[in-house]
């Protein structure tokens, strides 16, 4: 069980750091953010969250990718969220779902960031496997 | 991962799985391997919270940063045409900041249209009537560096001077009566939490 709610607290933890670094990269939001990044950042990042989650985890490939898919999800959340906090008197939820600034906006950027950060996390993780021992890594 | 079928915690069963493979709980690596552990989901605990924290401001910011955008108003306070031989329309703008927040405005520039022709171009805040003023003095004069309180408001006054073939549209327009004037500007602004300089488009009407 404990070691059950690790792996999810890891998992968490990746995600909302990918979705942090990836939003402030990838969107308007890098203008008023308290650090700067941008997608060498985000690379980057996702490149030691890979390498972490490969020392804590045993199944890091499996809690990469679920991070990432989360982490694209949080980032959809939150700009839904921001245009829900300007259009919301105009549209519905569905109908902000539904139109452009969603699907050409939300969806592209989500998946950047999901597909860089299971890249870069994926290189972590061959990283760490080849340079630290299998009785040093969680095993 | 794992059923934990003995209910022993996970570390003391890690410690069994270990000694049954050969080694001791005590041993070096073993220790070493809960260090190593320890150390990266410190780690990534701290990455997360920080991240959350920083997610969470700068959305903040980003939403109001584009409220106090939002908020900008601008109005046509009087626009007077000067027909002489220096043509040109002297207009007085009033910038109202409606949001709850400070923004700087840096500079603006703006086209002057008489129903739905283009008169002319600002380029300089020079409220002078020689048009051959040096362009560094009239780019000068286009900087006001102004912060705009919530709730306060700006009056700023331009001077457009009008070559002779858009002066006669103005003049055929006078003379059927019915002169709608529209200002389209372009401000460079610093809104609140923002890095750099935005530029705001804001428009305004003016009939007489």
């Amino acid at each position: 069980m404990m070691l059950r709610l690790r792996q999810w607290a890891t998992t968490v933890a990746v995600a909302i750091v990918v979705t942090y670094v990836g939003t402030v990269a990838v969107t308007e939001v890098r203008d008023v953010a308290l650090w700067r990044a941008d997608l060498a950042s985000l690379s980057l990042v996702a490149l030691v969250c890979g390498a972490l989650l490969a020392l804590v985890s045993d199944r890091a490939v499996r809690s990469l990718i679920f991070a990432s898919s989360l982490a694209a999800l949080i980032f959809a959340g939150v700009w839904t969220f921001i245009w829900w906090s300007f259009l919301g008197g105009y549209f519905s939820l569905w109908e902000l779902i539904g139109s452009n600034l969603f699907v050409l906006q939300a969806v592209p950027r989500s998946g950047v960031i999901f597909l860089t950060s299971v890249f870069m996390g994926l290189l972590g993780i061959v990283v760490v496997t080849i340079l630290v021992p299998y009785n040093y890594r969680s095993q | 991962m794992g059923n934990d079928v003995t209910g022993k915690g996970s570390e003391e069963r890690e410690s069994i799985q270990y000694a049954q493979a050969g080694g001791s709980a005590d041993e070096p690596e073993h220790r070493a391997r809960r260090v190593v552990y320890g150390l990266a989901a410190t780690a990534l605990l701290l990455m997360a919270l920080v991240s959350l924290f920083a997610l969470v401001t700068d959305v903040s910011n980003y939403v109001a940063a584009i409220e106090s955008a939002r908020g900008l108003r601008l109005e046509i306070a009087s626009l007077e045409v000067i027909d002489d031989d220096n043509p040109r329309a002297v207009i007085r703008f009033r910038v109202q900041n409606d949001s709850p927040l400070e923004v700087e405005l840096e500079r603006y520039f703006f086209d002057l249209y008489l129903n739905k022709e283009l008169i002319g171009t600002s380029y300089s805040m020079y409220s002078g009537t020689d048009p051959n003023v040096s362009r560094a003095a009239r780019q000068q004069a286009q900087s006001i560096k102004q912060f705009l309180g919530p709730r306060q408001y700006l009056m700023l006054e331009f001077t457009v001077y009008i070559y002779s073939a858009q002066m006669d549209i103005v003049r055929r327009v006078q003379r059927s009566g019915s002169m709608s004037w529209h200002v389209m500007t372009n401000f460079t602004a610093y809104l609140p939490h923002a890095h750099e300089a935005d530029f705001l488009r804001l428009q305004a009407w003016y009939e007489e």
